[in-house]
């Protein structure tokens, strides 16, 4: 299987304290572990299990991500910040594996 | 030029035709004598051949039909995906003009038609010469507009090649996916509505994919896509998932497939400002009607020819008639079936108007078939009628996630059925 692909979505520009949005996905099969392959036998589960977001090193937003979701996890929500900073995506996998993107948000 | 049209009196038509006798007379002594009303048909695909042969044809030499299509083998863009996939052999989507010359007595003329002389009912030629008409059809099919991927121009479609008209770019882009070293990324600039063929980007994501899959197991499938949603999506997305899961990314406008840039020098497309490194990249920019038909002075501000449903006329000026995907008329998509189409409610409504031949109300239809895998297609279709205001869809069907294999596979077979069925009609 291909590498997974994180992407993440943020306006170009924000105002201190007023919420925006913020789209994420990685591409990733989300194996349930329930399936088998074409010769019958079971595809082990791996999931992305856990995605966290961090501002400045705080964490503004984690989630636990269950079998039942789907691939290519989608994960949208809206956040806001006092001033400009680094933000820090996280998705981790099942067996540990960590995939991470870095971005920049300006407060203009 | 004797014409009646049975109400008596001198009707508009009757007169156009008489003035356009009289000025021919005039100022080419050469077509003295020449009774025959005149059509000129520009672009020899599924409208224009369909209707030059319709029109020839069904008025048995009643009307001298001359077609200008610069090319002297047409490559049908509909079933080249299939080429891409190595379920079709190039020379099975070529056709030649030989039986519409030889059956049908229509004058083949291949040039590139370069301007309309609205006033002067005559078409001109890159070749020099220039063409009379008392009905014009253009059927020019698509250009790219200029300037919609930044980095892109036609200078660039050998290193990033569109392969949406058909022929030797759809060759040389099934020559770069072979050639992609393994573990490679094919990506395509998907085009903005409306466009030529809405599945056509989804099926050749397909196609390519199936090639891949065999040589190519670790390549990646990129779409960049502007359009929020796109043609059979569901029945797509099922498809690659059953077929190729994991191998295709499809970054929609939620993710800055909108904002879309490529450095064809680098082989890298740049996403809302962040560059990837691509190994094929094909890119299919926004379209426009064929440009005769700007030249022509028909088209609007979105490019496109504006007609009227019943008959396929310009609504600039009824003289001209437009089919297939330059003309705007409603709710059709833009395929070689919806040319064909419309070619025969045109070539009815040309022959009414210069023969006096009944013209009933306006029927068409459309199907899109398209294939996801080796016997799994799928399709797409509905029936039309002319309003005042369009071509108004009356009802339509669509294949469904979960079909049997058997289903799939007798869709697939159709679709070949249709091939052949349709070539024959268009080129004789």
């Amino acid at each position: 299987m291909a590498e997974p692909k994180p992407r993440v979505k943020l306006p170009k520009s924000v105002t201190a304290g007023v919420p925006f949005r913020v789209r994420t996905r990685i591409t990733h099969p989300m194996h349930t572990g329930l399936r088998h392959d074409g010769d019958g036998n079971p595809v082990p589960r791996r999931i992305i299990n856990r995605f966290v977001v961090r501002y400045e090193g705080e964490v503004a937003i984690s989630v636990d991500l269950e079998p039942a979701v789907s691939a290519d996890p989608y994960v949208e929500f809206e956040m806001s910040v006092p001033e400009s900073g680094e933000l820090e995506f996280e998705w981790v996998e099942d067996g540990g594996a960590v995939y991470r993107l870095q971005r920049r948000i300006d407060v203009s | 030029m004797n014409q009646s049209n049975g109400t008596g009196g001198l009707s508009r038509r009757h007169f156009l035709a008489t003035a356009a006798a009289t000025s021919a007379a005039l100022t080419a002594p050469a077509v003295l004598g020449q009774a025959r009303p005149r059509v000129v048909v520009v672009g020899g695909g599924a409208g224009g051949a369909t209707a030059a042969r319709y029109i020839a044809r069904d008025s048995k030499g009643a009307v001298d039909v001359t077609l200008v299509e610069p090319t002297r083998t047409y490559y049908s863009c509909f079933f080249s995906n299939l080429y891409i996939g190595g379920f079709r052999d190039f020379a099975s989507i070529g056709h030649t003009y030989g039986a519409l010359a030889a059956g049908h007595g229509i004058n083949v003329v291949h040039d590139w038609a370069v301007s309309v002389d609205r006033d002067a009912r005559s078409v001109g030629l890159a070749g020099g010469g220039s063409l009379a008409y008392d009905r014009l059809v253009l059927a020019p099919g698509i250009d790219f507009r200029p300037g919609s991927v930044p980095g892109w121009d036609l200078s660039q479609q050998n290193r990033m090649p569109h392969a949406y008209k058909a022929g030797s770019q759809t060759q040389l882009l099934r020559a770069q996916i072979e050639a992609m070293p393994q573990g490679g990324v094919y990506c395509m600039v998907a085009p903005p509505n409306p466009f030529r063929c809405p599945p056509g980007p989804y099926e050749r994501i397909s196609m390519v994919a199936h090639v891949l899959k065999q040589s190519n197991p670790s390549a990646k499938i990129l779409i960049v896509d502007p359009k929020e949603k796109f043609s059979k999506q569901g029945l797509f997305e099922d498809g690659w998932q059953r077929h190729y899961a994991g191998m295709v990314e499809r970054v929609g406008p939620d993710f800055g497939g909108d904002k879309v840039e490529v450095r064809p020098e680098a082989m890298e497309v740049v996403i809302d400002g962040e560059a990837t490194k691509v190994d094929v990249c094909n890119v299919i920019p926004a379209q426009q009607a064929g440009r005769i038909a700007a030249l022509a002075g028909i088209t609007n501000e979105a490019g496109w020819a504006p007609v009227v449903a019943h008959t396929m006329q310009s609504r600039e000026d009824e003289n001209i008639h437009v089919l297939g995907d330059a003309s705007q008329q409603g709710d059709m998509p833009k395929s070689g079936f919806s040319a064909n189409s419309q070619a025969k409610v045109c070539a009815m409504a040309v022959r009414g108007a210069l023969t006096d031949s009944s013209v009933f109300p306006a029927r068409f239809s459309n199907t899109c078939w398209s294939l996801i895998g080796t016997d799994d297609g799928v399709k797409v279709g509905a029936s039309y009628q002319a309003t005042d205001e369009k071509i108004a869809k009356t009802d339509g069907f669509i294949s469904e996630v979960g079909e049997s294999a058997e289903l799939r596979k007798a869709t697939y077979e159709e679709s070949l059925d249709w091939y052949a069925a349709i070539s024959g009609d268009i080129f004789g």
